[in-house]
């Protein structure tokens, strides 16, 4: 958690990807991307959605603002091995047994459900990734299942576990689009 | 995996007609990378994109696959088979006026969506007469859109040169007969803003005409009579132009 001295009070924030939920990480990130937005404005939306009081947030100076900011960086704080599995609610989710890897269907799994909505894809991704161990190919690919997947990854699992997957998938996907244009294809 | 290493085509001669045609209109469709990735190999070993050998291919594979598919970026060879089944081709100078006509709306619409079709044009039954000349079946005397499926199936090596065949021919032919086939204008709205009332009335008009453009040919040299009008199209296509350039230069 983030300490936050303002006046005489201390207000505590978020501040590290295993304290975020993942649907608190996809509101944080459209929030990033989002063009429209000012680079203050941004911040002032993040850490108000995060718990601090807006008439906080207005009242900052900017030199103090800015401290705030340099210290809170969810994404810097966190490393890149994928988790093999975890469990929600006695449930186990598997990913992988020995070595990561994603199926083309996987992938284009994926790519449907970020061209879908490009602001809330990320409980979709882990539900596509992270499968019920021995459940038939057919539901694990049902799209009411990984509906109902993504919605409980969403409320239940830390932004920790979705970060490594992120970086994985945003690298894997340069690299397969450069190698595919290498070689030119039709 | 290694089933679907083993059976994709190494080379264009071991693609169809069918699954060239569905190959190229892939850059038409709006879908993600990996999608186009899976249709164009689900297409190459024709199976559906969809279908249960997806499952365990990984991007890893699938890269492999890509590897293999380099000659892909090359054209299928503009050669093709003189004669293909019970078919020959009847060449570009023997076309009639007809044939010329259908083949360029084809060639125009949609050249390689449509090689089948300007195929079943291009290839003819055939026979040799008393005096050793071959005798082509007619234009006309068979259903296209049945003959053009013959087509689909041939490797597509076979066949792609006759689009080349087909575009060489037409450069040639509109700069010996540069007077019939003047150049298109495109619309431009700044230029027709210059013009005024009467000289847009004949714009309009020119463009009408172009519209119709080989239809309105036929009805002028058929004096209008549609009766004529099959054997207008059934004259060798040179002999059409060389009149039509000579009605144009003698302003008649």
């Amino acid at each position: 958690m983030l300490k936050i001295k303002y006046k005489e009070e201390v207000y505590e924030i978020k501040n590290s990807p295993n304290e975020l939920l993942l649907k608190d990480f996809e509101y944080v990130t459209n929030i990033f991307n989002d063009k429209e937005k000012q680079h203050f404005e941004k911040w002032s939306e993040i850490f108000v959605y995060l718990g601090l009081p807006e008439s906080v947030v207005d009242d900052f100076d900017t030199f103090a603002f800015i401290d705030i900011i340099k210290e809170f960086n969810i994404l810097n704080k966190s490393n890149n091995d994928i988790i093999k599995e975890f469990t929600i609610d006695n449930e186990t989710y598997i990913a992988y047994s020995e070595e990561f890897r994603l199926t083309v269907k996987e992938m284009s799994l994926i790519e449907s459900y970020i061209n879908k909505n490009d602001k809330r894809y990320l409980g979709e991704v882990m539900a596509i990734i992270y499968k019920v161990p021995g459940a038939d190919k057919t539901i694990n690919f049902d799209k009411a299942h990984i509906h109902h997947k993504a919605e409980l990854f969403r409320k239940s699992l830390t932004a920790d576990k979705v970060i490594p997957i992120i970086s994985f998938l945003s690298k894997k996907l340069v690299k397969d689009y450069e190698f595919i244009q290498e070689q030119n294809t039709i | 995996m290694s089933s679907f290493k083993s059976r994709i085509p190494s080379n264009w001669d071991e693609v169809y007609l069918d699954q060239y045609v569905e190959l190229v209109k892939i850059n038409d469709k709006d879908i993600s990378f990996y999608r186009k990735q899976i249709e164009v190999i689900s297409i190459l070993l024709d199976i559906l994109p969809d279908d249960d050998e997806w499952d365990d291919v990984d991007t890893y594979d699938l890269n492999e696959i890509m590897r293999n598919l380099k000659w892909t970026s090359l054209e299928p060879t503009i050669n093709y088979c003189k004669v293909i089944n019970d078919y020959k081709c009847i060449g570009v100078d023997n076309l009639t006026f007809g044939e010329f006509i259908d083949i360029d709306y084809l060639f125009t619409e949609d050249c390689i969506g449509n090689i089948n079709k300007i195929c079943a044009i291009f290839f003819r039954k055939y026979k040799t007469d008393e005096w050793g000349n071959i005798v082509y079946e007619p234009y006309g005397k068979y259903d296209l859109d049945i003959r053009k499926l013959e087509f689909d199936e041939q490797p597509i090596t076979s066949v792609y040169g006759v689009v080349k065949l087909y575009r060489d021919y037409k450069i040639n032919i509109q700069s010996v007969y540069e007077t019939i086939f003047e150049p298109v204008i495109e619309d431009d709205d700044e230029l027709e803003e210059e013009y005024d009332i009467e000289e847009k009335k004949i714009i309009e008009e020119e463009s009408l005409m172009k519209h119709w453009g080989w239809e309105n040919v036929i009805y002028k040299l058929a004096n209008g009579d549609v009766t004529k009008y099959d054997d207008i199209t059934n004259l060798p296509l040179v002999f059409i132009l060389n009149q039509l350039s000579f009605i144009k230069d003698m302003k008649l």
